[in-house]
């Protein structure tokens, strides 16, 4: 296509068409070059990653693998040490509980002796307990049986003296009795005056009484007379 | 009854009482005039039964005494009389009684000075009864009274129903109780001992 216009400007050359066509013909070599580049370019990069690629995969796998022996061999050491310590510290843990069951046996053989003591002391305790608890139950059946005969004496106290305060309060019934018969009779004579004094008192005036009461007089006259003697 | 309300009474001999005039004119007194005569000689009439009786007596003669010496002045001085001098019943009893004709200003003060020591010295004799005396009987019991114990005794009477008959006497020195009450209380103890005897013999 450039070609073809590039014979259009031959028939009508210009300065203008001349600078056009050097360009085109310069962008189309240009643009040829750089395709060329391009391509060549790319193949470049290609190639170079692929070696990239190839280099990188052997390099991993090497580092893989370098990786793998050392952690295989630090695991070892540190399972060796570890293995070492464990068995350090099984024992130090045998050590100490065979010590721990040596102490313990002591302990209980120390604790069956003074259980052994205990006990014995106790007995005793309990026995000389026993033999007190023995002396007071006697001594509290003596002081029940000295109770329960003074009680039979008190009983016997209380009845005679309710044999005789039975009889006082018959004595002080029938003396109240024949004083209560007394005072009635006093009161029934002075009920009988109060009878008489009611029943005669509005039976007779002055005029009516006038010669008992002188005749009554006559019989005091020289009484009387002595005293109003001036 | 006593002896001594057998006895007649003495009739009370009249006089008449004298009259200013008279008493202006009046000689000194006569011979029959009782003379000296004290207050122990007195008779009192049955009006006169108490001791206030006995003092309205006194001021009765007082009084008729004043208007007498009045009615003397006036006489002698000429002036007009007032009227007459007015004498109580009991007080002519009195005079009648003891046969006193006190004409003279001195004999009207003797008398009244007889009188009022008698006043003084009355025996009194206080006399309790159930019921109101009234007077008759008041004077009945004076009459016997001054013929039997005393001629110038007075009494002096009250009054207590619980008596219910009877008197209770009072003299100076002693107490008599001649009630039924008194009759009843003496026989108390008789008639307890009636009543016991009644339960026993039940």
């Amino acid at each position: 296509m450039g070609l073809l216009k590039h014979k259009n400007r031959a028939k009508k050359p210009s300065a203008e068409t001349v600078d056009q066509d050097v360009q085109h013909y310069f962008d189309a070599h240009f643009e040829q070059l750089r395709e060329q580049a391009q391509a060549t370019f790319e193949e470049t990069i290609n190639d170079r990653a692929a070696k990239f690629s190839g280099d990188l995969d052997a390099t991993i796998n090497r580092a893989n693998s370098q990786l793998k022996e050392h952690i295989a061999t630090q695991l070892n050491t540190q399972f060796i040490e570890n293995s070492k310590a464990m068995k350090e510290t099984e024992d130090q843990a045998l050590e100490s509980l065979t010590r721990t069951v040596q102490t313990i046996e002591q302990q209980h053989t120390q604790l069956g002796a003074a259980a052994s003591q205990a006990i014995t002391d106790q007995g005793g305790k309990l026995n000389d307990s026993f033999n007190e608890l023995q002396s007071k139950i006697d001594s509290i059946k003596s002081a029940g049986d000295q109770a329960i005969e003074s009680m039979n004496r008190t009983a016997e106290t209380l009845e005679q003296q309710q044999k005789q305060l039975s009889e006082a309060m018959q004595g002080a019934v029938a003396k109240q009795a024949a004083t209560l018969v007394k005072a009635f009779e006093e009161n029934m004579a002075h009920i009988i005056e109060q009878y008489l004094l009611s029943a005669l008192g509005d039976q007779y005036d002055l005029k009516a009484q006038l010669p008992a009461i002188i005749s009554q007089m006559e019989d005091n006259k020289q009484d009387i007379m002595e005293d109003m003697k001036l | 009854m006593s002896d001594a309300e057998n006895q007649p009474q003495d009739q009370p001999v009249p006089i008449s009482v004298p009259s200013p005039a008279q008493v202006a004119t009046a000689s000194p007194a006569p011979a029959a005039q009782p003379a000296a005569k004290t207050y122990t000689d007195f008779c009192l009439p049955v009006t006169i039964i108490t001791k206030i009786d006995l003092s309205k007596l006194v001021s009765d003669f007082e009084r008729v005494d004043d208007e007498m010496t009045t009615a003397g002045v006036r006489a002698k001085t000429g002036t007009a009389q007032s009227g007459t001098v007015v004498l109580s019943d009991t007080l002519k009893d009195f005079l009648v009684e003891n046969q006193l004709r006190p004409t003279t200003s001195n004999d009207r003060q003797s008398l009244l000075k007889e009188l009022r020591k008698l006043k003084d010295k009355v025996p009194i004799l206080h006399m309790t009864f159930a019921s109101p005396a009234d007077t008759d009987s008041q004077q009945r019991l004076v009459k016997w009274l001054r013929d039997s114990v005393h001629k110038q005794a007075v009494i002096s009477v009250g009054l207590q129903p619980s008596l219910v008959a009877g008197v209770y006497l009072r003299t100076p020195n002693k107490t008599r109780d001649l009630s039924l009450r008194g009759a009843l209380k003496g026989q108390h103890d008789t008639l307890v001992t009636q009543l016991e005897a009644l339960r026993a013999g039940r």
